[in-house]
């Protein structure tokens, strides 16, 4: 596998994101399992009512470093293939804010790979997330 | 002595809080991340007490304060990601 055709799996996208184009990506006929993990924007949190969703980051580090995620996973996980998909920009609640599809013969390396891909990219993905709502607004993960 | 610049670039809550989104700093040839965030906090008296939880970036991998600088590196300023999990604190 190339690193460019590694990196194609990997991107940020101010475009709503098309589940099935993603799992296209990875799924082929050595795959036995498609597993697909997607994160959506959720109404409310810590009580307080959420009407949207501000993505920010810092692009060519967050591809980089999807590219380094699925290198991971792929070296680890004999036989699987992974794609990320990211937005950037403002989502609605329900909106799908990333999506993350795996590919292997058999669904255990899948869903393990796929786990791992979310927790890293939660921990070391350079994307900061803006919470509105309907009387103010605040960067997640910062306090106050 | 032989000068270097290098672009820093500045996301989310700190971008806000600085205003800013990106500059550059005239460093000495040599000059490491450490020399750099010092530069940093004589130029922006907000930017000290955001320093002990944001993480540091040079050209798009992360860094600790040993790191060398070059001549055209790009800095990055990473603040806690969107997962919200707690960054290895970077003293200056």
């Amino acid at each position: 596998m190339t690193d460019a055709a590694l990196a194609a799996r990997c991107r940020l996208q101010e475009a709503p994101i098309d589940v099935t184009a993603v799992v296209g990506m990875v799924g082929g006929s050595f795959a036995g399992a498609v597993v697909t993990f997607l994160g959506t924007v959720r109404d409310q949190t810590g009580g307080r009512r959420v009407v949207g969703l501000e993505y920010e980051a810092y692009r060519s580090m967050a591809e980089k470093q999807f590219a380094r995620f699925v290198g991971e996973v792929e070296a680890r996980w004999e036989g699987v293939r992974a794609a990320i998909v990211h937005r950037v920009g403002h989502l609605e609640v329900g909106a799908c804010s990333v999506a993350i599809a795996v590919a292997s013969a058999h669904r255990a390396a899948g869903f393990e790979a796929c786990r791992h891909l979310i927790e890293r990219l939660k921990v070391d993905a350079p994307i900061w997330k803006r919470e509105v709502y309907a009387d103010g607004a605040a960067w997640v993960g910062w306090g106050s | 002595m032989a000068l270097m610049w290098v672009k820093v670039r500045y996301f989310a809550i700190v971008r806000e809080r600085l205003a800013c989104a990106e500059e550059e700093f005239e460093l000495p040839e040599g000059s490491h991340l450490g020399d750099l965030v010092a530069a940093m906090k004589a130029r922006h008296s907000a930017l000290g007490a955001m320093l002990p939880h944001v993480r540091l970036a040079v050209d798009e991998e992360f860094q600790t304060l040993e790191a060398a600088l070059q001549d055209g590196s790009e800095v990055a300023l990473i603040p806690p990601v969107a997962g919200g999990a707690a960054p290895p604190t970077r003293r200056a």
